[in-house]
């Protein structure tokens, strides 16, 4: 039993521990580096399950991409993953449909059980 | 006040002497240009008052600026009757900042002078900002997150790393300039200044960088330098969030390499020492002006921070102050506001 | 100063303290060093004022007046550090008790005590003395170079008078909100 999980961030060391992370219980995870890269990889591969996200990135950020992705319908679950703590961004991605805000450095069991609820395995 | 006093009447230049206050005007008065010319070398007036002659004045009123000492001076040029245009013009563009006509009164001369003593007082005020602070800038260096910035980045990166860091103020003096270097800006738009950190790792750290966060030893060095910049990105979340608490908001941008090159310099500095035997990693802090630009929409692009809010003909708000432009948003915004909308925007860092 | 002053005026012991550390920061920026010093006999504070300069302030629940009292000695050292003439000095005076108030303003906003500021008032003369504040009040002194700065600072707060709490960082690394 398996979920796919998309992790978007322009930082290659957090791509390696949220993989890193969410490998260990049985998560299929793809990369992307930014908003960009994220909306290119989403058209070509089905059946996402979640999306972690980081706000600051080069070309389209995080905010940008939520924007887009209510824009086509997306129904897929999206946790910010992100140094940032200002309530008014949370409260835009909030309002823009993500399911979470998980400030880095993060703990890997919240990340797990963010995923376990948003995106159980075996669903 | 010192004033040089040039007027070839000798009755009127004793009565001008008489009528400022010898309590605050230091009067030297000369009946011609020579000695004028000499008692400006001598010390230096702040007030210059100069009877026209009926040819030659803007001439006069050059030669009076061109002392050296009389680079600041303010001139007064007393005339008789009221010259054509042209002349007052020529004066002015000599130097002269302010006239007299004749016949004039005592009150009148005092008040003249008083013009310059007024504008002394504001210009000197200019020269020592760090006293008279009239502008209600920002003092980053004061903010509690700005001085406890070594111990919060530690806790942060403690956090990451699940090891204990210990903070010690100041540069590590063993970081070589070649040393692997990130930073990354951070803009307070509002207040026309930056804020950079920068994180450099000595060769145990970047080893610890290796093997404990990117779990493989033989990472290559883009991997590592990557691994920096994240540490660059999480010491900048930290600032970010601290400075919150006092209501500060910073825009961040992305991280990027940097020369260690330039530090320490006239930085703050903190040592970062991992768990013993995994290294040190040395923090600097930069403040630095970085004045706005007016541009159009259409010169936005990726890494230009709003200096205020855009706001639709209605007043709604499309983007807020502050608010770092990616390449999506920049293009957006050109696309939206076309090239006859300007904007205010800190450059990109 | 009373004994026990500070035992029911926290906030004044903690106004106090920032006063002493800007009154030392602002005389600094004018290259002017300056240090506490112990008060001097009862009526030696009004025999040797020159010109006195006060300031008041207002907050929630809370209103003061900061005084400086100058000898004529620091007036014109002040003055002199100021770049202005003699007949300045009434200004300066008033000047350096508005810089010392704006100072403290900075202070007291990150101590949750947020206050406006007056306009100063500047008095020159010989023996000039001012009334006892129907507050609490706490005296410092300094000495810069041959001259002697009093400063006295003014605080009656009502009864319902709380500090502004701090705000905690809204979120801290590790931390995970779910919607």
């Amino acid at each position: 039993m398996t979920a796919r999980v998309m992790v978007i961030d322009d930082s290659m060391l957090v791509r390696r521990q949220v993989t890193a992370a969410l490998k260990t219980p049985g998560y299929l995870v793809s990369e992307a580096i930014d908003g960009v890269d994220a909306l290119e990889k989403l058209a070509e591969l089905a059946d996402m399950k979640l999306i972690v996200c980081d706000v600051n990135m080069p070309r389209m950020n995080g905010i940008e991409l939520l924007e887009r992705l209510n824009a086509q319908g997306s129904s897929v679950p999206v946790v910010m993953l992100t140094t940032e703590g200002q309530p008014e961004l949370i409260h835009r991605a909030r309002s823009l449909g993500a399911k979470g805000w998980i400030v880095k450095p993060f703990k890997p069991e919240f990340l797990v059980a963010t995923a376990a609820k948003l995106a159980p395995l075996g669903a | 006040m010192r004033v040089i006093l040039l007027n070839d009447q000798p009755t009127e230049r004793e009565a001008m002497v008489r009528a400022l206050p010898q309590e605050s005007h230091q009067v030297e008065a000369v009946g011609d240009e020579g000695s004028a010319l000499a008692a400006i070398a001598r010390k230096a007036p702040q007030v210059i008052i100069f009877s026209v002659p009926a040819k030659g004045g803007p001439d006069l009123a050059r030669r009076l600026r061109g002392v050296e000492n009389a680079a600041d001076a303010y001139l007064l040029a007393v005339l008789d009757g009221t010259p054509p245009a042209k002349e007052l013009s020529s004066l002015i563009s000599a130097g002269v900042h302010d006239f007299m006509r004749r016949p004039f009164s005592n009150v009148e001369l005092l008040e003249r002078v008083k013009a310059p003593e007024r504008l002394l007082r504001w210009s000197r005020s200019l020269s020592k900002p760090g006293a008279f602070d009239f502008s209600g800038a920002l003092d980053v260096a004061s903010l509690r997150a700005w001085r406890n910035l070594g111990r919060l980045v530690a806790d942060d990166l403690a956090e990451m790393a699940t090891c204990l860091v210990t903070v010690t103020q100041g540069y590590p003096a063993h970081l070589g300039v070649e040393a692997p270097c990130a930073t990354i800006a951070m803009s307070l738009a509002s207040d026309q200044l930056e804020l950079r950190l920068s994180l450099v790792a000595d060769p145990a750290a970047a080893a610890w960088i290796r093997q404990t966060l990117l779990r493989d030893p033989e990472a290559p060095d883009s991997a590592m330098h990557d691994a920096l910049r994240e540490l660059a990105n999480t010491a900048g979340g930290a600032l970010k969030r601290a400075a919150l608490a006092e209501t500060i908001i910073l825009s961040t941008g992305i991280p990027r390499d940097e020369s260690a090159a330039r530090f320490p310099g006239k930085h703050d500095c903190w040592s970062l020492d991992l768990s013993p035997g995994s290294g040190c990693l040395g923090l600097v802090g930069e403040i630095r002006k970085h004045h706005n630009e007016r541009i159009s929409a259409e010169q936005l692009s990726e890494g230009m921070v709003l200096a205020h809010d855009i706001r639709s003909e209605g007043g709604v708000l499309i983007v807020a102050a502050g608010s770092r432009l990616t390449a999506t948003s920049a293009n957006r915004l050109a696309a939206m506001l076309g090239p006859r909308y300007f904007l205010e925007v800190a450059p990109a860092a | 100063m009373p004994s026990g002053l500070f035992d029911s005026n926290p906030e004044l012991e903690l106004m106090d303290r920032h006063l002493k550390d800007v009154a030392l920061e602002l005389f600094a920026a004018y290259d002017v060093p300056i240090a506490r010093c112990t008060a001097p006999a009862e009526d030696g504070v009004w025999r040797d004022t020159y010109c006195m300069a006060s300031i008041g302030y207002v907050g929630q629940g809370l209103k003061g007046v900061l005084v400086l009292a100058a000898s004529r000695a620091a007036a014109e050292a002040w003055t002199s550090a100021a770049g202005g003439e003699e007949c300045d000095m009434a200004d300066t005076v008033g000047e350096f008790s508005n810089m010392l108030l704006g100072r403290l303003k900075g202070r007291l906003l990150r101590e949750g005590i947020p206050i406006s500021l007056a306009t100063p008032t500047t008095v020159v003369g010989d023996q000039i003395c001012i009334s006892v504040a129907p507050g609490a009040s706490s005296w410092q002194f300094f000495e810069g170079p041959g001259w002697r700065l009093g400063t006295r600072l003014d605080a009656a707060f009502e009864p319902d008078f709380k500090r502004k709490t701090t705000p905690a960082p809204p979120i801290e690394a590790g931390d995970a909100l779910l919607f």
